[in-house]
């Protein structure tokens, strides 16, 4: 069952200049679902249109045609479909004065469904941290933080309210070569203990094949291939089907 | 609704209390008054009044600083830098509410920094010997009002302007600019009423700028003190009104260009 829709949807920039302004595809004619329980990867490479789709999908930006579809609703009108969607941005920032106990509780203060007593509360944030390895920084100020301590608290309040759907744009972008290998068992626990369905961004193809199980292979604003895990397992290595899709595009000239 | 802006107004006051910043501000405000205690020595024969001019001046610089920094910041550099606000806006929370938000938990910083501030100078002028005046009370709160107002046209520049230099430059314009409206509005009464570059261009302009005429209690207190000019709790009240409906459409105009915008990738 698809809990999200992308439904011929295009994003045109209007980009504004000294005089006049331009305009900039963003993604053209984008359909795609998702089915619950999916880590779903969206690869291609920078400025493709992968981060564009998903800021479509969370309502942070308007389509210039189609919709997305979130949970059979759409997001971006549906408070009660946000507060089931979790999103880590690709360049997380949080306050440097405040810790990471300080931070979800004003996360959880904003979701209406937060409304519960304290204690259960101050349990969840604890339980939070201990899925993202962060118990023993739950006190410190952010400010200390490495880049991989940042992205775990970026997870930590997308997973915090329980969404049913976790929506990561690039999640091991700038992480050590470590801080990627726990990120990518913090996907995988995600999804098998929670159940959590995952859609992600990345132009890092070996991340890509770990842990997804349909990727999307976008170039040139355009969705080109749906490629499922026992096509790369089986035949063709990932890497070659990617360069397959993307090269023709590239070669044309046009804009990946 | 009203308890996503008190969440956000709590959450803006608290990054900003604890903000270096800030805190540097204050100890900023606290040398500068001390060398205001300190000046008046020199100031033989009008030590007090040289004090009050020389204080409330130095609480508003303190507060125009504090209030643009962070305006900026919360409205524009949070955005621009795709950082946590994203992760707020894909919550059930509404962009005029995130603004409101903010408004609010700006104007609690600016109170608690001139609470701060009154206190320093309740405490000179103990010190000192000087005596209290009530209009030292009606002179902060009024300077608090338009210093609201100031917040508020900072919220709106910070959302239409493109970069920080535009932003400071046309706040700071309009701000010196909201000290002669009334001057300019007594200027243009008395042209010729044909005199259509006044009439199209400058008579409108004097309505929406601000008009800090409203404020100026201070500059009056000699001759209130005296009893030679009157001054009136209604007179005051109207300045809470006009700070209310400005400061307000000025917010209102802000959050729906802002929940318009488009937050750009980084």
């Amino acid at each position: 069952m698809p809990v999200i829709e992308f439904q011929n949807l295009t994003k045109v920039y209007h980009l504004a200049g000294f005089l006049k302004t331009r305009q900039a595809p963003g993604i053209d004619s984008f359909s795609l679902e998702i089915n619950e329980g999916e880590i779903f990867g969206l690869l291609g490479l920078n400025g493709s249109g992968k981060t564009t789709s998903l800021r479509l999908l969370l309502g942070l930006i308007r389509p210039t045609g189609g919709r997305v579809l979130v949970l059979g609703s759409d997001s971006a009108r549906d408070p009660a479909v946000r507060s089931r969607l979790g999103y880590l941005p690709e360049t997380v920032s949080f306050p440097g004065t405040l810790t990471p106990r300080e931070i979800l509780r004003f996360f959880a203060r904003i979701d209406a469904r937060a409304s519960q007593r304290k204690d259960e509360l101050e349990a969840r944030i604890t339980e939070t941290l201990r899925i993202v390895g962060l118990s023993a920084a739950g006190e410190r100020r952010t400010a200390g933080f490495s880049k991989g301590m940042i992205q775990r608290l970026g997870i930590a309040q997308a997973i915090f309210h329980q969404p049913k759907i976790l929506v990561l744009d690039e999640p091991a972008s700038g992480l050590d070569p470590l801080g990627i290998v726990e990120m990518r068992e913090l996907f995988l626990k995600l999804n098998q203990e929670l159940k959590i369905t995952i859609l992600f961004s990345s132009h890092s193809i070996g991340e890509v094949e770990k842990v997804s199980h349909r990727v999307a292979i976008i170039a040139g604003s355009r969705l080109q291939k749906i490629l499922t895990k026992a096509e790369w397992q089986n035949g063709q290595s990932l890497e070659k089907l990617f360069l397959d899709a993307v090269r023709p595009i590239q070669s044309a000239g046009a804009h990946v | 609704m009203f308890n996503r802006i008190l969440v956000i107004a709590q959450l803006t006051l608290l990054e900003q209390v604890r903000d270096k910043i800030v805190n540097l501000i204050f100890l900023f405000a606290g040398v500068v008054v001390y060398f205001g205690v300190v000046l008046t020595q020199l100031a033989q024969g009008f030590e007090e009044r040289f004090f009050r001019d020389t204080a409330l001046a130095m609480v508003e610089l303190f507060g125009l600083v504090l209030l643009l920094g962070s305006a900026y910041r919360v409205v524009r550099q949070d955005v621009r830098k795709g950082s946590s606000v994203e992760m707020f806006f894909v919550r059930p929370l509404r962009r005029w509410e995130y603004l409101a938000g903010r408004f609010a938990g700006l104007s609690t910083l600016l109170l608690v920094g001139m609470a701060v501030m009154g206190g320093v100078q309740l405490g000179i002028i103990t010190f000192k010997g000087f005596s209290w005046h009530w209009l030292f009370a009606v002179s902060f709160a009024e300077l608090y009002l338009k210093l609201i107002i100031v917040l508020a046209l900072a919220f709106l520049l910070a959302t239409i302007t493109t970069s920080q230099a535009s932003y400071l430059a046309s706040t700071l314009l309009i701000y010196a600019s909201g000290h002669v409206t009334q001057l300019m509005k007594l200027l243009i009464a008395r042209q010729d009423s044909t005199d259509t570059v006044s009439l199209i261009l400058l008579k409108p302009l004097t309505y929406l700028l601000p008009d800090f005429s409203f404020f100026g209690t201070a500059n009056r207190w000699e001759g209130i003190a005296a009893g030679a000019v009157s001054f009136s709790i209604g007179g005051l009240g109207l300045t809470l009104l006009y700070t209310v409906i400005y400061a307000g459409a000025l917010v209102v105009f802000s959050s729906y260009l802002f929940s318009r915008a488009e937050i750009s990738p980084t």
